[in-house]
């Protein structure tokens, strides 16, 4: 530690504690004058920087280095309410890199005359923050310096060092503090709870947990399948005329999109059947369709799902690499706004000079610079924008399409709103009503920027003038079946967690991970398991509140109110531990009855990883994948073998097999893939399948 | 836990007066099956149960918990 040794004792220094080592290193550059020194002490890279008369050392954590704890430690005990702060190797496995990053933290403090605390600003930089200065820096917390920064280019970077100061972060750390004791608390407990209830019931083991996000967010999925499960399509019909204007020939619909009676459906038909119709009204208006607004974590989350297909969790990593490449701001933020102060005009400039967006950005440069903002606002960050750096690197095809939305997302919201005119021509036909709807684009405005992401095709009409009148070629009807409400996708749940206000903006997309880490969730399609329903069955009847969205809104309130220095964390936990010890009594009375029920949804759930579809043979039993006693192989065979069922079929003997839950069209056998490795192939089960080339009939 | 169990998905259940055992999943289908068997009615005109239930229980986006009691009654009028 020779060099670090000499800079420590030449003078007085600011220790910089930064969040991630990338980050420390973007510090590093911003502020160096000279060539960068870096040292390597241990597992850390430090950085020492002269500048003018000041001097930093710039160390980094990597992510949380404290987490919390219960101090009696005995994994089968709950209720657990004494909790406290501790390094976080000591809490969990693997994490032992963590106490010599603390280490070289403590080490790099005892000489330091100044501390700034350079994490990200939020919540978690805020708790991550405070923990290293009140732990690792012996009790420098309440009077270090905080440098708030939303992207972490050169000059913004500069300017937060230079104007960090006291206090700047408000409450936040209390806040962030108080939330990760409750999600400890209510965690462990409702965890133990559930796992002691299968012990309690058969002496086995399984790693259930449930949390206060994590127990409404699985409770919308539950919630949705049943209403999927119990869903009777309901009938209904369409009516259509065909209708030819300048040989054109045009589909017009019924003004009612659905009839509900047949009879009246069929009258309408036989009304209509040779006669012509008359146009009674041509309506033409004019609208704008106003441009995005710009965007914050969610909508970027939801917008990279529906066009290039990332999950929300995929989309935070991503997007927090850019960050860390200054390429963009900072990804957590609720906003929607985007501040003068961000400096369009350099940005597009500077974009201006990346080939893939010059046009775009040269035809922004030239309007006016007026972002369309949202309504959403958040006092430490603006919206998610590009900064204009160029990337240092070959971004990753993903990175790049992601960069690429948020680059164009920035340049519609600055665009004119498009015009676009919509045409409705209705048509008398035998005293019903008949809509043809039009749609043009008189200018594109925002679209011409956003066109890779939106679809709108125009559709042109001739010109119809009132009175005229209409060959009509054809009238008919549809008969129609109500649709069930379509299940959850990552990014709907992600909408509704965020409608519902659970969670934060920074832990939803891991909540939705952790349910399907669980077990509880599965599939792109989202659908509950039976140890989700499970899960939230035994929820419901012995601790329903903490399945409620008011009881985690009535938290989120509360840290809320923490941050705006309203109420004290410690009343907020000692709500929070008397709400939960309730619902663990009545838990812990119950815990053979709880486990009883948990343990068959988990033998259940193995169960049905086993079962291939429906016996098409006697359409009573499953098929299923047995192991032959004999032989050792696989292969399907009946349930229903014992009442004299011998369907069954031979399957690979290598690689995983997945039933598709589907049958084949031909002969009603089920359908599997079978996964080898990289490769997967998807065929019916039966042998005899007269879709099979050279498949025998038996 | 009551000793009754769902003789579709052994749930706790109860017995329903239609001879069924029945968790509450399977009830609430069992309301959604008549329920839509009035509006089916209402809206097709003349209809019969048989020839509901069998109508429902083939179409691909009926509940499967509605299929269960669909295809049980099926059977039950059947023998």
């Amino acid at each position: 530690m020779s060099a670090l040794e000499d800079f420590t004792h030449r003078g007085e220094y600011s220790l910089v504690i930064c969040e991630k080592p990338d980050t420390a290193r973007r510090v590093a550059d911003a502020l160096k004058m000279q060539k960068l020194e870096s040292k390597r002490v241990g597992n850390s890279e430090v950085f020492l920087v002269e500048r003018e008369t000041k001097r930093y050392i710039i160390c980094s954590a990597a992510g949380h280095l404290y987490t919390v704890a219960d101090t009696a430690k005995k994994r089968t005990v709950y209720p657990v309410y004494d909790v406290e702060w501790v390094p976080l190797h000591q809490a969990q496995k693997g994490k032992s890199y963590v106490a010599e990053r603390i280490r070289v933290i403590s080490e790099l403090s005892k000489n330091a005359s100044k501390f700034i605390n350079s994490c990200d600003f939020d919540i978690e930089g805020e708790t991550i923050g405070y923990n290293i200065l009140k732990y690792a820096c012996n009790g420098k917390e309440s009077w270090a310096l905080r440098a708030k920064f939303s992207t972490l280019t050169a000059d913004e970077l500069r300017y937060a060092i230079a104007t960090a100061k006291v206090g700047l972060g408000g409450n936040l750390a209390e806040a962030g503090r108080t939330r990760h004791v409750i999600d400890f608390i209510y965690g462990i407990n409702l965890s133990r709870a559930l796992q002691q209830s299968i012990y309690a019931a058969s002496k086995g083991f399984r790693s259930m947990s449930i949390g206060r996000v994590q127990g409404p967010t699985l409770s919308f999925v539950v919630g949705r399948e049943v209403e999927i499960r119990t869903f009777v399509p309901l009938p209904y019909w369409s009516i259509d005329a065909l209708v030819e204007k300048d040989g054109q020939k045009l589909t017009a619909n019924y003004e009612k999109e659905k009839v509900f009676e047949l009879k009246l459906a069929e009258k309408i038909v036989d009304d209509c059947i040779g006669k012509d119709g008359v146009v009674d009204e041509v309506k033409r208006s004019r609208f704008k369709e106003s441009p995005p607004t710009p965007f914050n974590l969610g909508d970027l989350q939801r917008e990279a799902y529906r066009c290039i297909g990332l999950t929300p969790s995929q989309t935070l990593a991503l997007a927090e690499r850019l960050y860390l490449d200054a390429l963009i701001s900072y990804p957590r933020t609720s906003s929607q706004k985007l501040p003068p102060s961000i400096n369009y005009k350099k940005i597009l400039q500077d974009l201006a000079e990346i080939s893939a967006f010059r046009q775009h950005a040269m035809l922004t440069l030239a309007g006016k610079l007026v972002p369309h903002e949202g309504p959403k606002d958040d006092p430490a960050h603006p919206a998610i924008y590009p900064t204009g750096e160029h990337p240092k690197r070959q971004l990753e095809a993903k990175e790049f399409k992601l960069y690429a939305l948020i680059v164009n997302r920035f340049l519609a919201v600055f665009a004119e709103a498009a015009l676009r005119e919509r045409i409705s021509v209705i048509i008398d036909i035998a005293g019903y009503k008949f809509k043809l709807n039009g749609r043009t684009t008189i200018s594109l405005g925002w679209l011409e920027f956003y066109s890779d992401y939106i679809m709108h095709e125009d559709r042109a009409l001739p010109d119809f003038t009132e009175g005229e009148r209409v060959k009509v070629l054809k009238v008919s009807m549809h008969d129609k079946l109500e649709q069930p409400p379509p299940r959850y996708n990552q990014s709907s749940l992600l909408a509704k967690m965020e409608e519902e206000s659970i969670g934060t903006k920074a832990t939803r997309s891991e909540i939705i991970r952790t349910l399907y880490d669980r077990g509880y969730i599965t599939d792109s399609s989202i659908m509950a398991t039976p140890i989700g329903f499970a899960v939230v069955e035994t929820m419901q009847a012995y601790s329903s509140a903490i399945l409620s969205v008011e009881m985690t809104r009535e938290i989120e309130g509360s840290l809320e109110n923490i941050e705006a220095g309203k109420i004290h964390g410690e009343q907020v936990i000692e709500k929070a531990i008397a709400d939960l010890d309730e619902s663990l009594s009545s838990m812990k009375s119950s815990e053979k009855e709880i486990g009883k029920r948990l343990s068959y949804a988990v033998k259940t759930a193995i169960a049905a990883e086993y079962v291939l579809g429906n016996c098409p043979v006697c359409k009573k039993g499953k098929l299923r994948i047995i192991k032959s006693k004999s032989t050792g192989k696989r292969f399907a065979g009946c349930t229903n073998y014992s009442n004299g069922c011998r369907a069954s079929a031979p399957l690979p003997q290598k690689g995983i097999i997945k039933p598709l839950k589907k049958e084949c069209n031909t002969c009603k056998w089920p359908i599997i893939v079978a996964r080898f490795g990289r490769y997967r192939m998807k065929f019916c089960i039966n042998v005899s399948c007269p879709t099979k080339k050279g498949a025998k009939n038996v | 836990m009551s000793e009754e169990t769902c003789q579709f998905c052994g749930r706790p259940a109860i017995k329903t007066s239609k001879g069924y055992s029945l968790c509450r999943y399977h009830i609430l289908a069992y309301e959604s099956l008549e329920t839509g068997f009035k509006t089916w009615r209402e809206r097709m005109g003349e209809m019969v149960w048989t020839n509901y239930l069998r109508r429902v229980s083939e179409l691909p986006d009926t509940g499967e918990w509605v299929k269960d009691i669909a295809r049980a009654e099926l059977q039950k009028l059947e023998s």
